[in-house]
């Protein structure tokens, strides 16, 4: 296994997992309803997002399948999060869990900037010479 | 903004990414596999190109605040293609007169005695790099579904797995036996052991550094490379389950271990010292010879080889009895933690056989069928190396 390579693919994936929570973001600003999918997929990242700030968890999310737990993907969320400290981003996606018709102008705007940053980094692989 | 030039911009990278799928009169030939991957790219550009031609209408209905989060999929589009692009050109180079296939099919028939693999399949793909690899089937699977779903596409096929071999490899049947790890990175991956292994891994951790402080970004890169490591320990011992102890031996030949042994045979400490250490992503080799034995052992597999005085036999029979001590994982960082890294991965050792067996109930160890010798399947006396099934 190349380690370059799977360290770009864990970019990427995490830059998908954002667009796709984009996408049912958008959709439910617009009135849809939030499908089974959305849920698990924001959950999964409102788990790592504790985890990986709880003082008295050592090693954060531990590696699963999910696009949020390995290492690269940790640190670009602890990246973004800590840009985001003063808009309250876990408080505000958990809200759209619990509660229906929420604002998610400022959810949409994080999760631009995750996938912004992850595409960064996926990208940043591209024009590094050849070892 | 003029987003047409853009949208153009990756319409071309595309078509010129699509142009490589073409084939003329049905020529070069391929495995039903990597056709399939070839033509599904196919199909997936022409809908790409035609969702490209509408994109900047779309993007001009949107409201002016909403520009640059819709700007952005043409930025995660591109990149996902980026991802197909790097895997199509060594899938359309690998056709049939360049790859292993009477191996592939052994290897291949062999995994669909394993539960949940009955119609796997494999694109094969040819790397430059003298190793094998298992394309992450997500990755793949991740940016061709991503696709997919923005410019409305069928998904990816769900049983196609993507395994690599180095370009000038295609004749060596005893070498391309470590294949059989690959596929174990597919089997892994689609059976979602890192998040079955999880829960045991963090216990393994919390008892493994009871009392000991872990800062900053230290603890994730801990658990990463402990995962790292489960997950290559399970890709040996399911490679062995596959294929039995020819996976060790070609594991010998690739990385020349033999190396170790001094002339009398034993272990040759300052070379040995070298392949007793962990990489970020990789455990020792010697620590992997070690629990390759181990799983041999429980086989039934051991009893049949250990009489041959060959090197790698011997080369085994030493590994096994390495000292955990001798271990050591000179990585910056996680050096201070060696012995409670390893204390954990030893642990969690136990959870990842456990894992190997029960994935590969139904798959039969290959022994008592009469294993496959080199002078010819069945044969006793010979030197067994896999399965009679396999050949």
């Amino acid at each position: 296994m190349h380690p370059t390579s799977e360290s770009q693919s864990r970019y990427l994936s995490l830059a998908i997992a954002c667009r796709q929570l984009i996408s049912a973001l958008r959709r439910y600003q617009e009135g849809g309803t939030l499908d089974r999918k959305f849920q698990a997929s924001l959950q999964a990242f409102l788990d790592a997002l504790h985890e990986s700030s709880d003082e008295n968890n050592l090693f954060g999310p531990i590696p699963t399948d999910s696009p949020f737990t390995r290492y690269e993907q940790v640190m670009t969320l602890k990246e973004v999060i800590a840009d985001f400290k003063d808009k309250e981003i876990p408080r505000k996606l958990s809200a759209v869990l619990e509660t229906p018709r929420q604002d998610v102008k400022e959810p949409i705007e994080f999760f631009y900037t995750l996938e912004n940053r992850a595409l960064h980094h996926y990208n940043s692989g591209l024009l590094s010479r050849d070892s | 903004m003029d987003v047409k030039h853009d949208a153009a911009s990756l319409y071309r990278f595309v078509d010129s990414v699509c142009s490589s799928c073409y084939r003329r009169g049905g020529y070069p030939a391929y495995l039903e596999s990597n056709r399939c991957f070839i033509d599904y790219i196919y199909g997936l550009g022409d809908s790409t190109k035609r969702y490209l031609l509408s994109f900047p209408e779309k993007l001009a209905r949107m409201p002016a605040s909403d520009y640059n989060v819709t700007r952005q999929e043409l930025w995660n589009l591109r990149s996902s293609w980026f991802e197909l692009h790097r895997r199509l050109k060594p899938a359309s180079d690998a056709d049939t007169l360049h790859v292993p296939y009477p191996l592939i099919r052994a290897l291949v028939s062999r995994l669909h005695q394993v539960p949940d693999f009955k119609t796997t399949r494999f694109v094969v793909i040819h790397t430059e790099r003298l190793n094998y690899l298992q394309v992450t089937a997500s990755s793949v699977e991740t940016a061709a579904d991503n696709i997919a779903g923005v410019v409305g596409y069928r998904r990816f096929h769900k049983d196609l797995g993507m395994i690599g071999i180095p370009y000038s490899q295609s004749g060596s049947l005893f070498l391309n036996c470590l294949l059989a790890h690959e596929i174990g990175h597919y089997v892994f991956d689609k059976k979602q052991i890192s998040t079955h292994l999880a829960p045991k891994l963090r216990a393994a951790l919390i008892a493994a550094f009871a009392g000991q402080i872990v800062t900053g970004g230290l603890g994730p890169r801990i658990a990463n490379a402990l995962a790292d490591w489960a997950e290559e320990m399970f890709c040996d011992l399911f490679a062995i389950q596959l294929v039995g102890p020819c996976f060790s031996y070609a594991f010998i030949e690739i990385f020349d271990l033999v190396n170790d042994l001094d002339a009398s045979g034993v272990l040759f400490p300052s070379a040995a010292a070298e392949d007793a250490k962990f990489s970020s992503s990789h455990p020792a080799e010697l620590f992997r010879l070690k629990q390759h034995v181990s799983l041999l052992e429980s086989l039934g597999w051991w009893g049949e080889i250990a009489a041959s005085g060959n090197l790698y036999i011997r080369l085994l029979s030493l590994a096994k009895s390495v000292p955990d001590s001798d271990f050591k994982i000179p990585v910056a960082g996680l050096q201070m933690f060696e012995t409670s890294i390893l204390a954990a991965l030893h642990t969690l050792m136990r959870d990842v056989i456990t894992e190997v067996k029960d994935v590969t109930v139904g798959l039969d160890d290959g022994v008592q069928d009469g294993s496959a010798g080199i002078g010819g399947a069945g044969e006793r006396g010979g030197s067994p190396f896999a399965p009679a099934s396999l050949l």
